[in-house]
């Protein structure tokens, strides 16, 4: 991929830094929220690049609000939506390479490589709305307010979704678990 | 047997923990999002493009088109020069050969094409490193025949013009129909920014082999001439 230009000028160098102070402060976990919403390995670094480049072209737009933080949430789950919708009209997948992630101990990134498989079978088997929810709670572990920012919906609608996206996947990954399954 | 809450929680905190990307892959998107990181803001005239909507990116290629079709229409129904200095008529005229003077433009991504267009490099100024195009279906524009010499053409007898097909463009043949545009002008860094934009929102693009070639294509000119 050609290096991406941003419109910048070099007035705006101060902008910039910010903008590399978020990326550096948040880019991990938009990189995990992206794959936990569906975003193929093999597309997560252009969806994060996304992120922070739409961040950069909207920056007019945030007005203090909310938190940088909850802000950029709101963008990566619509970069998500984007990046699935032109999957599923590519009708073509890069098949999935095993997952390791950084750390030095191979057990336990068997283990995580091999939990995120399993929950991440169970996710995609959820709805939407009720997936959104399900990883800002329980993976991102934002709080109810948080995700009232990044959703934009009330806050009861927040609580009831995370009782039903829980409901959901307990029963979803029962069924994955059961010995006789296929597992993913 | 339904897993417990224990259960559930440590299947969670390991998935936590997987994709967490390690710091190279984060280096190299961060490369790609900030060229040279903040020391590096590139220079304005780098960045007017990724500015420009993509409303105005399909109004811009809709416009070349226009303009393209206009030239054509007025070049081929131009009536011949007054009979008194003029040159004896000629009573058939055949276009010239690939290799005259004049460069043809460059062919034009249709959407309808995808996957079978004319090599974007065809044309009388490419550089002859430039690869070979592989015989491909081509929609072609209707043949003009040329205006009397003697009569003098009427509008009723004029062949349409040829339509833009702008309403078909879909945005992914826009943006690399600019650059093949920008880069047969000449207008090399233009080429390059567009073609930086189809990679970003393109990156799975059925286009792809027109844009390597595209991409070979500017690379050789820039080695040749510096960019403008």
């Amino acid at each position: 991929m050609l290096p991406l230009v941003l419109d910048a000028v070099p007035e705006q160098t101060a902008e910039l830094a910010e903008l590399e102070r978020a990326y550096d402060t948040y880019a991990p976990e938009m990189f995990r929220f992206l794959r936990r919403l569906g975003v193929p390995d093999a597309a997560v670094d252009d969806a994060v690049q996304d992120v922070f480049f739409v961040a950069w072209r909207r920056r007019e737009d945030f007005q203090g609000r909310s938190s940088q933080r909850t802000w950029l949430y709101g963008i990566a789950r619509k970069v998500a939506r984007d990046h699935r919708r032109r999957r599923d009209r590519a009708r073509h997948e890069t098949p999935e390479l095993d997952r390791l992630p950084a750390g030095s101990d191979p057990a336990a990134q068997t283990e995580a490589a091999e939990a995120a498989r399993v929950v991440d079978a169970v996710l995609a088997r959820m709805s939407e709305t009720l997936r959104e929810t399900f990883v800002l709670v329980e993976i991102e572990q934002l709080t109810a307010p948080e995700i009232v920012e990044i959703l934009g919906v009330p806050l009861n609608t927040v609580y009831s979704r995370t009782r039903l996206a829980r409901a959901q996947f307990r029963e979803l990954a029962s069924a994955l678990l059961e010995p006789g399954s296929s597992r993913p | 047997m339904t897993p417990d809450d224990d259960e559930l929680a440590r299947l969670l905190s390991s998935a936590r923990q997987a994709d967490l990307p390690d710091r190279a892959r984060l280096a190299r998107i961060k490369s790609q999002l900030l060229p040279g990181g903040v020391a590096g803001v590139p220079e304005p005239s780098a960045t007017q493009l990724a500015a420009k909507s993509a409303l105005s990116l399909k109004v811009a290629a809709g416009l070349s088109l226009v303009v393209v079709a206009a030239v054509t229409y007025l070049q081929v129904q131009r009536p011949p020069p007054p009979a008194a200095h003029a040159p004896a008529p000629q009573t058939q005229v055949t276009p010239p050969p690939p290799s005259a003077a004049a460069p043809e433009l460059p062919p034009v991504p249709h959407t309808s094409d995808a996957g079978q267009m004319r090599p974007a490099l065809e044309h009388a100024g490419a550089p002859a490193a430039a690869p070979a195009p592989a015989p491909t279906r081509v929609r072609r524009r209707p043949p003009v025949q040329p205006a009397q010499p003697t009569q003098p053409a009427q509008p009723a007898q004029r062949e349409p013009a040829p339509k833009p097909v702008v309403s078909t463009l879909s945005e992914e043949t826009a943006l690399l129909r600019m650059a093949t545009l920008a880069a047969h002008a000449g207008r090399l860094t233009e080429a390059r920014e567009a073609l930086a934009r189809f990679d970003r929102t393109f990156p799975n693009s059925q286009l792809k082999s027109e844009r390597d070639r595209l991409l070979r294509y500017i690379t050789e000119r820039e080695r040749v001439s510096p960019a403008r």
